[in-house]
Order: structure tokens, then C-alpha cells, then sequence
């Protein structure tokens, strides 16, 4: 039994050291909004990674309320990772959708800056999230929502 | 002997618990999450209640204002018959998303009789029925405004029943 201590707390540490390194942190600061829009006879709204609205179709987009990309922040504060490379997956198509009681509106074409991958900068990188939300025409009135996740992986 | 069996064994947990989370975070990635919103809104649409009426008067040149309240003002020389009250203010009901502000304009147009003679409809004024402020759709989805405007009468226009339109134009903000 006496050799078995250290070997066991060597591979505790190995194991905590391990762990510790290879994760990042993926803090959400900002959702995605398309603000807000008169359907009319349905298109698309479309926010892109740099916050820029645009409409097509029948859609006529609010002023007041322009929308906004999501914003995440990834950040590791183990300094070999400062410059740690990334590759960044966003949803597919067909798997988000934005609900108001059983209306719903699909999200799409999801797009980031930077895109797909990317290097931490100093232990951090913010990445801006758009996409494209189909309206229907005649599309329901009301206050939509849902969630989407974005997945880290480190190269 | 018995306590460092005992050290072994937590250790020994230890190592695996350490082990289980480095290779969990190796397998999986590390994923955030946002919530995500758009509100659709209720289109603009405009519906006349009341039709603008500037009554009648006399056709010596002159211009005629009826105020959001419906008053009757005259430019000499045209003569007003009925007085100040013998016209109404135009009234329309614009609906629309609950507590919603847009702007509003209207443009003017000929009233005409069936002759050559126009009588020249401008400036467009609008009022909340209820005195409060224009631009604003009420909680109930809908304001209700009075519209006034200037009526341009021709010297020796002909007598008749001049009849014409005006436009509202509203736009969300």
C-alpha cells in the first residue's frame, strides 16, 4: 500500500491539472433580437454578426426597435491558453425556432465574426452571433422567443 | 494500518473523480447558450369615422381653417354661413400595436364640384381626440384623431357641392 499513495495523488494532481487546461468559458453577454417587424405578407429578417437589420419581402421593420446580434464571451485564465485556438460550431438549420404559443417562426443561417474558428486573445475572445428568422405571412402578432447554444472545442 | 487503509481509499476516490472530469471535458465540448426574441407587431391601418366638413360659405376669395375641434376660422372676405360651428372636423381611428408611437402625415387634395373650379385642401392637421399626444396607439390598440385643415376658396367660385379626399399617411417608429 505504500507506493500506491503517491502514484494515486500523483495522478489526482495530473488529473487536476488536466482539467484545468483544457476548459474554457462561454459566458452568453447579449441575446439575439430581430426587434421588432410588421409581417404583412411574410420574408425574412435578417441580424447580422455586426448588428446591421435588414428585411425582405413584405417585412417591415420597426425603427424603435432594431435588434441586436448575441454576444458570447470565451475566456480561459489558464495562461498556456491565452492564445489557444478554437473552432466554434453554431446551430444547424431546422433546430431553432422561435415560439409565441403555438406560432412559431424557424431561425436559420446562422452566422459569427469571427467565424468558425478563431484564437483567444490574451485569454478571451468575443464572439457576435446573427441569423435569419423567416416570417410567415400573416404571421401572428406577439412576443417570440427561444434559445440557441454555440459549442467551443479547442484545436 | 487500519487509518492508512483508510487515507488509500479516499485518495484512491479522489483520483477517480479527477479522472472521470478530465476525460468528460476532453469528450465534450464546452457550449453557451442565448435566448433569442422577436416581437411581430399589429400593421398600421386607418379607418375615416367622420368625414371633414368645411359647411358653407360665401365665394369671395379667401381661406377657410377648421381646427382639430372642428371650429370654423375665416379669411376675409369669404363669409362663413352657420358660423364658427357650421362645420365639422374630420375624425379617423388609427389602429395598430398596443402602446406603439408612429408618426402620422396627411397630404391635401382638390375638392371639386364637377366644374373646372377647384377648391384647394391643405395642411393637414391632426389632434388626439382624447387630448393626448399624437403618435401614440393606446393600450387598447387603436387612437382616435381629428384632422383639420385649410380649404383655399377661389374668387366667384361656382355654387355647389364641392366633394374631394385628403390622404393619412401613419408609419411606426
Amino acid at each position: 500500500m505504500r507506493f500506491l499513495k503517491p502514484l494515486l495523488l500523483c495522478l489526482f494532481f495530473l488529473g487536476l491539472a488536466r482539467a484545468a487546461h483544457a476548459q474554457p468559458m462561454v459566458m452568453n453577454t447579449q441575446s439575439l433580437s430581430f426587434g421588432k417587424f410588421v409581417a404583412t405578407s411574410g420574408g425574412s429578417v435578417t441580424i447580422a454578426p455586426a448588428g446591421f437589420r435588414t428585411a425582405t419581402g413584405g417585412v417591415e421593420v420597426l425603427n424603435a426597435n432594431t435588434g441586436n446580434p448575441a454576444e458570447f464571451v470565451v475566456s480561459d485564465n489558464d495562461p498556456l491558453n491565452a492564445s489557444q485556438a478554437y473552432i466554434l460550431t453554431l446551430p444547424a438549420d431546422g433546430t431553432v425556432s422561435l415560439t409565441n404559443g403555438i406560432a412559431s417562426m424557424a431561425v436559420s443561417n446562422f452566422t459569427s465574426d469571427p467565424a468558425d474558428t478563431g484564437m483567444l486573445t490574451a485569454g478571451s475572445q468575443t464572439i457576435r452571433v446573427g441569423a435569419t428568422l423567416s416570417v410567415q405571412p400573416g404571421q401572428a402578432p406577439g412576443a417570440y422567443s427561444g434559445t440557441f447554444s454555440i459549442i467551443i472545442n479547442y484545436q | 494500518m487500519n487509518t492508512q487503509l483508510k487515507f488509500s481509499a479516499k485518495i484512491v476516490a479522489a483520483a477517480l473523480v479527477a479522472s472521470a472530469a478530465f476525460v468528460s471535458l476532453n469528450a465534450s465540448a464546452v457550449d453557451g447558450t442565448a435566448n433569442a426574441d422577436a416581437t411581430v407587431v399589429t400593421a398600421l391601418t386607418v379607418v375615416e369615422n367622420t368625414r371633414m366638413n368645411f359647411g358653407s360659405f360665401t365665394n369671395a376669395a379667401g381661406v377657410i381653417s377648421m381646427d382639430t375641434t372642428g371650429s370654423r376660422m375665416n379669411g376675409v372676405p369669404t363669409a362663413l354661413l352657420g358660423g364658427a360651428a357650421g362645420g365639422t372636423a374630420g375624425q379617423v381611428t388609427v389602429n395598430g400595436s398596443a402602446n406603439a408611437t408612429y408618426t402620422v402625415s396627411g397630404t391635401g387634395g382638390n375638392l371639386n364640384a364637377g366644374g373646372a373650379t377647384n377648391l384647394v385642401l391643405s395642411n393637414i392637421a391632426f389632434a388626439d381626440a382624447a387630448a393626448g399626444s399624437v403618435g401614440t396607439i393606446g393600450a387598447g390598440g387603436t387612437q382616435v384623431l381629428k384632422v383639420g385643415g385649410d380649404l383655399d376658396v377661389p374668387a366667384g367660385a361656382p355654387a355647389g357641392t364641392y366633394t374631394g379626399t385628403y390622404t393619412v399617411t401613419v408609419n411606426y417608429n
